[in-house]
């Protein structure tokens, strides 16, 4: 199974996540709904605006999201700097986990 | 395994930018017009034609600018937003809208994410199957431009 070398970008204040594909960074991309609106497999496109068949990344709310079933099954495991590589579902549960985690400290009085 | 320090966990979106362009992944050169564009024309918001403003901070700037069509292209940012048609519900307040304008004989749609706060989340160029596929979801359309006569 091929192994997707993987970073996150997120933006806390409005909860937008992006787990993104580094080797494809910069390319042409087009979303690929799933789920709700702002929930997208990123596809890569080339220069003829055609799509390639690779995934440049997976936008979506991660603190809010709990389709779970909608998510794509994709033969490709993630890995993040540092971390084994994992299938998507995995990768994005535990972030989901340690990001919930993240705002609770933030929000809670010192 | 425990991550990296400052590379397992998630980046925030100017950071992203920073590195990729020190990584050679995109040109100084783009992003710098593209701030520029951003000091120009984008910082005090974009209307859309129903007569709201949508805010653009630097961190959605670049967050948007990482489609290759839109960092060569960093006018198409403003011009989605003006050129708005459609604006559907969706969930947790946001808002999508969609949007086509054309340049040259080449016509162009966007979809368009905004927050509650009229906030841009996101901006992608889409094509008509993608515009087909998001109206099938059936969001309720709480704006729609009146056809021209």
């Amino acid at each position: 199974m091929e192994t997707i070398r993987a970073t996150i970008e997120w933006t806390p204040e409005i909860d937008r996540f992006v787990l993104w594909n580094d080797d494809l960074a910069g390319r042409a991309f087009v979303p690929e709904p799933f789920g709700d609106v702002t929930d997208n497999l990123l596809l890569e496109l080339d220069e003829h605006e055609q799509e390639t068949g690779r995934i440049v990344g997976v936008e979506l709310a991660i603190l809010e999201f709990d389709r779970w079933d909608d998510l794509p099954k994709l033969d490709l495991l993630w890995q993040l700097p540092g971390q084994e590589p994992l299938p998507l579902d995995e990768l994005l549960r535990r972030e989901q986990r340690r990001l919930r985690q993240q705002v609770a400290r933030a929000a809670s009085p010192a | 395994m425990e991550p990296e320090p400052g590379r397992g966990s998630a980046e925030p979106p100017r950071e992203r930018i920073e590195r990729l362009v020190a990584e050679g992944q995109m040109p100084r050169a783009a992003v710098e017009q593209v701030e520029r564009l951003w000091q120009e024309r984008l910082r005090h918001g974009v209307t859309m034609p129903n007569g709201e403003l949508v805010r653009i901070t630097l961190d959605d700037l670049y967050h948007v600018i990482v489609d290759s069509r839109i960092w060569r292209h960093p006018e198409r940012i403003e011009r989605a937003i003006a050129h708005v048609f459609e604006i559907r519900r969706s969930h947790s307040g946001r808002r999508q809208a969609f949007s086509r304008w054309t340049k040259g004989t080449k016509a162009l749609l966007a979809s368009i994410i905004l927050e509650p706060g009229n906030r841009l989340w996101s901006l992608h160029l889409i094509d008509a199957k993608r515009m087909r596929r998001y109206t099938r979801r059936g969001g309720e359309i709480i704006w729609r431009q009146s056809e021209r006569p």
